[in-house]
């Protein structure tokens, strides 16, 4: 186990890919420490991306992809700076805002922090503020796009654990909503420190109904992706295809801003990024059998609770355990592999799969911006051209805030459950 | 590390030999609960050379992955609904269509008898499977929450739940009614929205699912038998000595034959007990109205008619 | 060489324009599926197991596009480190490294996937609702592997040729 963890850590910092890190790992395990064939590796290659489920993350990229190409993103950056642009910190708030709202279109938090970094980080250096802050600010708020549904590690954890995913889509809203707040009040404060003003205009009703009406299709995505879902009418999947022929109809007729051309190109950057991510979950999928076969999670459960059954106690150990993991590795993985190992822990003191769902997949998108392998803080600080290592201070700062988020949301259950609805 | 179980040692001071034995359901099913007993009953008898380790709720997998994995012998055993074998021999069909069984004892004598020996041998001419024995999973019946169902007309026009298959299809297309598959975990949302009318799924799971909270009411149409199989890969099989082989076979009997069918007709009482004391209503057929069913039913069989061996359908009196 | 490249070339273009295709087909019955039970009434049964299909196609074989592009998820900090600090070598033996060791995996994964496939073809095993054999399923496994294999050993050439020029202009 900890060879094949050890293993794992060292062929991912070396510089082979994730996956394939996590797939050598997996059958040097095998060949060395278990009765198991090889086969299995290659068995799950097949397996365990055959499920109907999975099928909503190439259609959540691809929305995602036509609904930027077709410029959206910046419709979106308009309501938000024609509503809030004012305040101290002005651009700060529209990254953070224009995330939350990028989030509610997208499943993934490299293409949230990817849209509005490249949107709004030039605009903040001409307005005097510091690189490393906005990559940073950048990077932390594209957390928000895996918590705000739809989320792709939302569909993994709901996949891994039997969990109904439009549920855990429905326990994101108020906890993503949380995280944007909360990384508002962390940048007003950042902001007055640094004397970051915000723009002259105050807010006008015209200016913003204007950004509204054109932006209007953008905004109503998320209506028709979480409507269908709340209401029982769509499967996640389902409405993830639905997600994707409004997102061409929008962009194609409404906005008419999508050729047949850039269709071609959003259908194969979305077939590429699915396929830079799917084939992780495979060789994770086998890495999490392995576990199971050898009864790891059952050994960990005895011995965590063997030591304690204080509830707060045990899910703080988990948080912490989790936000070294998510230092550390990538997110699907982490949940694949992991959520076995800590949801019977969890469902031990009566916690609900769907809270614990959350509290693993915030803690996770925390580590999105925690060095040493932090994904948005790579998008980031390549959009931004800053060294990673110069953005670790506000990392620090930023994550600390959205720890605040994390006890909130692993403590007061309301957070995830106030919205569903048995 | 190693295949587990290297610490405990048999009477005899060797290593004992693992079995891996894997399913879907959950630890409170009756064939998990069945399958807790095989293993008791096994590493008992063997005196410790076999111990049995049991992976359920898909840990391994759902159960075609399963079915696979026994075939190329990544896994011992696995307990699998017997429709999952008729991608490897279509004989296994007759397993799932609807009214082949039209009662329990008539269904053990068939399957114990000349009808299960038939099967055993089309799947291991097929692969490398051989089923030991046949677990009863219940039979299908239909809840609803529109309206009592009295008689097979009743049935058009309303949307049912069921799993996606070729079978349910056709069954739904021959009742006038609309099939519509969809994962078990949103069902209940689905009844709740008037996504679907109705569930069809035997009453374990109706109870286990809680959608007699949303559907009131409910018919023992028992259209369809679930039936569960114990299988074992063919070469792990044949590569313990003689005795074992037989206190594997006599084990799965004893499990899967004798104590599961006993436990799985006292959950279904206690699955219908709950659902009657939650006020959902059963609408109990006549004869004549069951009749309706079973002859709506029959263009199902002669779909299957062309595809399965003709001596098997003799031996069902079909 | 020039012949070589032209192959490369084509092939690129022929991966691009079938995963195009594929993903498109994929949105169709997906929606079509949706479309027949929400606004016809009817639910397709073959739609699902023919959609998951075509996304365990289009999964593996999009591991060779992303390849292709330079997109896959790692973790460069090491070998950013040393080209920094001017241990070019280093740098060029690591890279050399990390394609070897994702090599490695890919012919087990191959290998395997190979052997599935043949076990497949001879149980004659297929999917219950469309009828389609499962070794055409498993097929992208191994396929997609000796894609990602010819890539990798095409990067190594490269990454070798310019280390040894390295070692024979001297110097670091
Ligand atoms: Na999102
Ligand atoms: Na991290």
């Amino acid at each position: 186990m900890l060879i094949l963890f050890g293993g794992m850590v060292v062929l991912i910092f070396i510089g082979v890919p994730v996956g394939y890190s996590i797939g050598l790992a997996t059958i040097a395990t095998f060949t060395l420490f278990s009765t198991m064939p090889v086969s299995i590796v290659a068995q799950n290659c097949f397996t365990g991306l055959n499920s109907f489920v999975l099928l909503a993350i190439p259609f959540f990229i691809l929305a995602g992809v036509i609904m930027s190409e077709g410029g959206i993103a910046r419709r979106l950056v308009d309501i938000a700076d024609s509503v809030i642009g004012f305040v101290t910190g002005g651009l700060g708030m529209c990254v953070v805002m224009t995330s939350t709202f990028f989030g509610a279109i997208t499943g993934s938090g490299n293409a949230t922090t990817s849209a509005v970094g490249s949107l709004l980080i030039p605009p903040m250096e001409e307005k005097k503020y510091g690189r490393t802050y906005s990559a940073t600010l950048v990077a932390a708020s594209g957390a928000i796009g895996i918590i705000i549904p739809p989320s792709i590690p939302f569909v993994i954890y709901g996949v891994a654990t039997s969990t109904s995913i439009g549920d855990l889509f429905i326990a994101g809203i108020l906890p993503g909503l949380l995280m944007c707040v909360s990384l508002m009040i962390a940048n007003y404060f950042i902001s007055k420190k640094h004397g970051y003003v915000g723009s002259d205009t105050r807010p006008q009703l015209k200016n913003i109904l204007t950004a509204l009406r054109k932006g209007i299709w953008a905004l109503l995505a998320p209506v028709i992706i979480l409507g269908g879902i709340y209401s029982g009418i769509f499967t996640p999947t389902e409405s993830a295809v639905v997600a994707v022929v409004y997102s061409i109809i929008a962009g194609a007729f409404i906005y008419r801003e999508l050729t047949w051309k850039k269709l071609q190109h959003a259908l194969y950057q979305a077939v590429m990024i699915n396929g830079i991510t799917s084939f992780i979950i495979a060789f994770s999928a086998s890495m999490a059998k392995y576990l199971s076969l050898e009864r790891i999670p059952d050994q960990i459960c005895e011995a965590i609770l063997s030591v304690t059954d204080n509830k707060f106690v045990i899910l703080f150990m988990l948080n912490i355990v989790l936000l070294i993991v998510g230092m550390l590795i990538d997110i699907i993985p982490a949940i694949i592999i992991l959520a076995p190992i800590f949801l019977p822990i969890a469902l031990s003191f009566n916690m609900s799969p769907i809270q614990f769902g959350v509290i693993m997949v915030l803690n996770l998108a925390i580590g999105f911006v925690t060095p040493p392998y932090g994904s948005t803080l790579f998008v980031a600080s390549a959009i931004a051209k800053v060294q990673v290592d110069r953005m670790f201070k506000y990392a620090v700062i930023l994550s600390g805030v959205l720890c605040i988020v994390l006890l909130l949301v692993t403590y007061v259950p309301w957070f995830s459950l106030a919205l569903i609805q048995h | 590390g190693g295949g587990g179980g290297d610490e405990q040692a048999s009477a005899d001071g060797s290593k004992p030999t693992v079995v891996r034995i894997a399913s879907d359901e959950t630890i409170d099913t009756p064939c998990s609960k069945a399958t807790l007993v095989f293993k008791d009953l096994i590493e008992e008898k063997s005196g410790g050379r076999l111990t049995v380790e049991y992976f359920n709720d898909s840990a391994m997998g759902d159960e075609r992955e399963i079915a696979e994995s026994v075939q190329m012998g990544n896994l011992e055993m696995g307990i699998i609904s017997a429709c999952m074998f008729t991608t490897y021999s279509p004989d296994w069909a007759v397993t799932e269509l609807p009214y082949v069984f039209m009662d329990r004892q008539k269904m053990y004598q068939y399957l114990d008898g000349d009808v299960g020996a038939f099967l055993k041998k089309s799947l291991m001419d097929a692969s490398n499977i051989e089923a030991l024995d046949f677990a009863d999973g219940s039979f299908k019946i239909l809840l609803n929450a529109k309206k009592p169902i009295k008689n097979v007309k009743d049935m058009k026009g309303l949307k049912i739940r069921c799993q996606e298959n070729k079978t349910n299809m056709s069954i739904y297309k021959a009742w006038n009614g609309t099939a519509i598959p969809m994962g078990f975990s949103e069902i209940y949302t689905a009844l709740q929205q008037g996504t679907i009318d109705g569930v069809d799924t035997s009453p374990l799971y109706q109870r286990s699912g809680k959608f007699y909270e949303v559907g009131k009411y409910y018919t023992m149409t028992n259209h369809q038998a679930l039936i569960m199989v114990s299988v074992i890969n063919e070469d792990f099989l044949a590569s313990l000595p003689e005795d074992l082989q037989q206190i594997v076979r006599d084990c799965s009997r004893e499990a899967y034959t004798v104590q599961e069918r006993q436990i799985v007709q006292d959950a279904e009482k206690e699955a219908i007990d709950t659902m009657n004391s939650a006020g959902c209503t059963e609408y109990v057929m006549s004869d004549a109205e069951l009749a309706s069913f079973v002859d709506a039913s029959k263009p199902v069989i002669e779909e299957y008619r062309p595809t399965v061996n003709p001596e098997l359908l003799t031996m069902l009196g079909l | 060489m020039e012949t070589f490249k032209k192959i490369v070339k084509s092939y690129d273009a022929i991966e691009m324009k079938f995963l195009i295709f594929v993903m498109a087909i994929l949105v169709v019955v997906t929606f079509a599926q949706v479309f027949t039970r929400y606004v016809m009434g009817a639910a397709l049964f073959w739609s699902e197991e023919l959609a998951k299909y075509l996304f365990v196609w289009i999964s593996w074989l999009g591991v060779s596009a992303g390849l292709k592009e330079k997109e896959h998820i790692q973790v460069k900090l090491l070998p950013e480190a040393l080209h920094a600090k001017g241990h070019l070598k280093t740098e060029k033996g690591l890279l050399i490294l990390i394609d070897l060791l994702w090599f490695i995996t890919s012919i087990v994964v191959l290998y395997y996937g190979f052997i599935i496939v043949a076990g497949q073809m001879e149980t004659g095993v297929y999917g219950p609702s469309t009828g389609i054999p499962m070794w055409i399923n498993y097929l992208c496994v191994p396929v997609s592997a000796v894609i990602v294999c010819l890539r990798l050993i095409g990067g190594m050439i490269v990454n070798s040729y310019e280390l040894v020029c390295m070692f024979r202009r001297g110097g670091r």
